[in-house]
């Protein structure tokens, strides 16, 4: 096999890039949410002994971080993708990778109640029953292209919010850099 | 002027191989800018009461070792620390300032910009070379405030056994930022997807020490909350690194035991167990939290259990200082940032009362070549250690401080002196003060005025010489005492407040 033909079946185990930034932009609405959540949350207690200009060096601090994390995610997805058969994951990837990221983020909201190690049969029991709700639905998916088409435009409603999200995160990661590096 | 010729720049060339000796000759200048070269040492203790120490009259044999450095050295008996948890107490011991000027408040508080210039490091920088450490990472926040007069600083998981992830070095002017970001909001839950895998590794690790160290720490390791340590590696650790200082030179070291929680080692943990002490029962205080519903008398048993394992492993220290010399050649202040109660509904030091147990500290000051014990039973506040500092080592006092000279160490005692401690966590550094608890403690009275939680005003008067467990409320009975008082108190607020009134 040339090398154009080992490029192009690598790529065949890729979703399309249209589908992938249909994910992307449900992770970033989902990371930078819980994030700016997370920063409000604290805010009036930070406002109590920092300056305004301290308060966007660590809003900033934590859209960069945002960024990143949006994108680990989206490669995991990727990743995911990539090693199982193209029928689990890669066909379909915008609803697909979307019901991977809400059954990720979902185990992590609940697995913030369990405060200890090992953790607890509760929080196996819920992490199971949510694998085997992801399976289930990503073979309904499978079987009815009408619900896939609908849940794909449902999540390419989240597009918008990657036009807000990333230039903070983009930013953030400058003002990390530049603040840190002279 | 004529131009240098050939030859004469030949003779100048042949004096070169002196420039290596003008270094030597530097140092030896700078360090002459000390009168007397002595080190200043600062051995802060976290959360250490007066009130748990037999030397200042407790019934347990809590701190042996401490006893032992004490009757070497100056034991003043009447020292308060001006704050009543890490932030103000530490601010007001690297600042010289009382908590209503320095602004550091509140538990992530930090030194207002007004004064963030105005600590012991910016005060000793011409005579001393300067080194800091704290395991704790509130006083860190304050450190990180005086960096650029810091010659060498220890980050605060130095000696732990984990590493806090702010810590990187790549953070170098962010600190404070990569901390409340990092260690605050993304692991605490800021951060949707990777948290609960930081937290998981985070707790797998610390299970894996304490089951490692599960023989010397039964009830866990001590820990810092960014991290857990052994008593032994934070010893280890400071004797390695005041082993390698170059006098003269000030060293503030903050260790974070005997704070909360109470990790007693196996060889303390029976220890006091039915000796028949038993604590007085107080009523809860109105203003009492009471967020900690556990036994008061259990607590205070294992805080006195892990007094003394902390008074064992930190004789080695003791001992060091003796064979090193150390000893011989520098000011060695023992002291707290503030202290811990057990009583009226309160267990720790988190909380809106101001009573002796929280505020009164322990102070030792052994001197170069000290061999007898001098005790000083003025009044004294953790605001007067920076004064004291700069005399000591021949700096100007700074005009900014609000201290007095130490007696003993350049200082006269005054009985009628005025020492304040405030209490404000809930008000803004950048408001007048509305929500505090606020002591004025001058001759045998102390009074405390109250001014939160919202529902309560309350003013307190105690005769601290007839009463010393404070439980004789005087404020309607002792008008005469208590009117002066109060205007006094009340009058030095309004004055710290004048900056701050729109």
């Amino acid at each position: 096999m040339n090398s154009t033909g080992c490029i192009g079946s690598l790529r065949k185990r890729f979703p399309d890039w249209n589908e992938l930034l249909t994910v992307f932009s449900f992770v970033i609405f989902a990371v930078y949410s819980w994030a700016i959540y997370a920063f409000l949350d604290h805010l009036s207690s930070n406002l109590l002994n920092i300056g305004p200009g301290e308060i966007a060096v660590i809003f900033f601090f934590e859209m960069a971080i945002a960024l990143l994390e949006s994108l680990l995610v989206c490669g995991v997805i990727l990743l995911l993708s990539a090693i199982f058969p193209r029928r689990w994951l890669c066909e379909g990837f915008a609803a697909k990778g979307f019901l991977v990221a809400a059954a990720g983020a979902a185990v992590s909201i609940i697995s913030s109640r369990f405060a200890s190690f090992p953790l607890p049969a509760a929080f196996l029991e819920i992490t199971a029953f949510c694998l085997i709700l992801l399976i289930a639905s990503i073979i309904l998916l499978n079987y009815h292209p009408k619900l896939q088409n609908g849940l794909r435009s449902l999540v390419n409603r989240f597009t918008i919010f990657t036009y807000l999200y990333m230039p903070l995160g983009i930013i953030g990661i400058l003002v990390v850099v530049f603040r840190n590096l002279f | 002027m004529n131009p240098i010729s050939r030859r004469e720049l030949l003779k100048l060339l042949s004096l070169a191989p002196l420039a290596g000796f003008l270094q030597p000759l530097q140092n030896l200048m700078a360090s002459s800018a000390s009168p007397n070269g002595y080190n200043i040492l600062i051995l802060v203790f976290d959360a250490w009461s007066a009130h748990h120490l037999p030397i200042y009259g407790y019934p347990r044999e809590t701190m042996p070792h401490v006893n032992s450095f004490a009757n070497h050295a100056i034991v003043y008996h009447n020292h308060t620390s001006a704050g009543t948890f890490t932030v103000p107490g530490t601010a007001s011991i690297l600042t010289g300032l009382y908590p209503w000027s320095h602004r550091a408040l509140q538990l992530y508080g930090r030194i207002i910009r007004a004064h963030d210039t105005h600590h012991m490091f910016a005060a000793l920088r011409a005579s001393d070379s300067t080194l800091a450490y704290t395991q704790n990472k509130w006083a860190d926040m304050l450190l990180d405030q005086a960096r650029q007069d810091i010659d060498t600083y220890i980050r605060s998981g130095g000696f732990d056994l984990q590493k806090p992830s702010y810590e990187s070095p790549f953070f170098k002017n962010d600190t404070y930022a990569a901390y409340m970001s990092f260690a605050t909001d993304f692991i605490q839950g800021g951060s949707l997807y990777l948290a609960p895998f930081m937290r998981y590794f985070q707790r797998r690790t610390r299970s894996q020490e304490e089951t490692l160290y599960e023989g010397t720490y039964p009830n866990g390791l001590p820990n810092t909350i960014t991290g857990v340590f052994t008593l032994k590696d934070v010893v280890d650790g400071t004797i390695h690194t005041l082993g390698q200082i170059k006098q003269p030179t000030l060293a503030y070291l903050h260790f974070y035991p005997p704070h909360d929680p109470y990790a007693p080692t196996a060889e303390f943990l029976e220890k006091f167990n039915n000796d028949g002490y038993h604590l007085l029962k107080k009523p809860v205080h109105p203003a009492a939290e009471q967020t900690d519903h556990s036994d008061p008398e259990k607590q205070s048993l294992r805080y006195d259990q892990y007094l003394a394992s902390w008074d064992a492993e930190v004789s080695r220290l003791f001992d060091f200082l003796d064979t090193s010399g150390l000893r011989r050649n520098s000011f060695i202040f023992l002291t707290s940032d503030h202290g811990e109660t057990f009583e009226r509904g309160e267990i720790g030091h988190f909380t809106r009362l101001i009573f002796d147990p929280l505020i009164h500290i322990p102070l030792f000051v052994s001197t170069p070549g000290q061999t007898e014990r001098q005790d000083i039973y003025s009044r004294t506040s953790n605001v007067d250690l920076l004064p004291t500092l700069a005399h000591l080592t021949g700096n100007p006092i700074p005009n900014w401080s609000e201290g007095s000279l130490l007696p003993g160490l350049g200082g006269v005692g005054d009985a009628n002196r005025s020492i304040f401690a405030l209490d404000a966590k809930q008000n803004s550094s950048f408001e007048p003060l509305t929500q505090y608890t606020a002591s004025l403690t001058k001759g045998d009275y102390r009074l405390t005025h109250y001014m939160y939680p919202p529902n309560i005003q309350l003013f307190e008067l105690y005769n601290l010489a007839k009463d010393p467990e404070e439980l004789n409320n005087l404020y309607s009975k002792a008008g005469d005492v208590a009117k002066p008082m109060q205007d006094e108190l009340l009058n030095t607020l309004s004055e710290a407040d004048q900056p701050y009134r729109k």
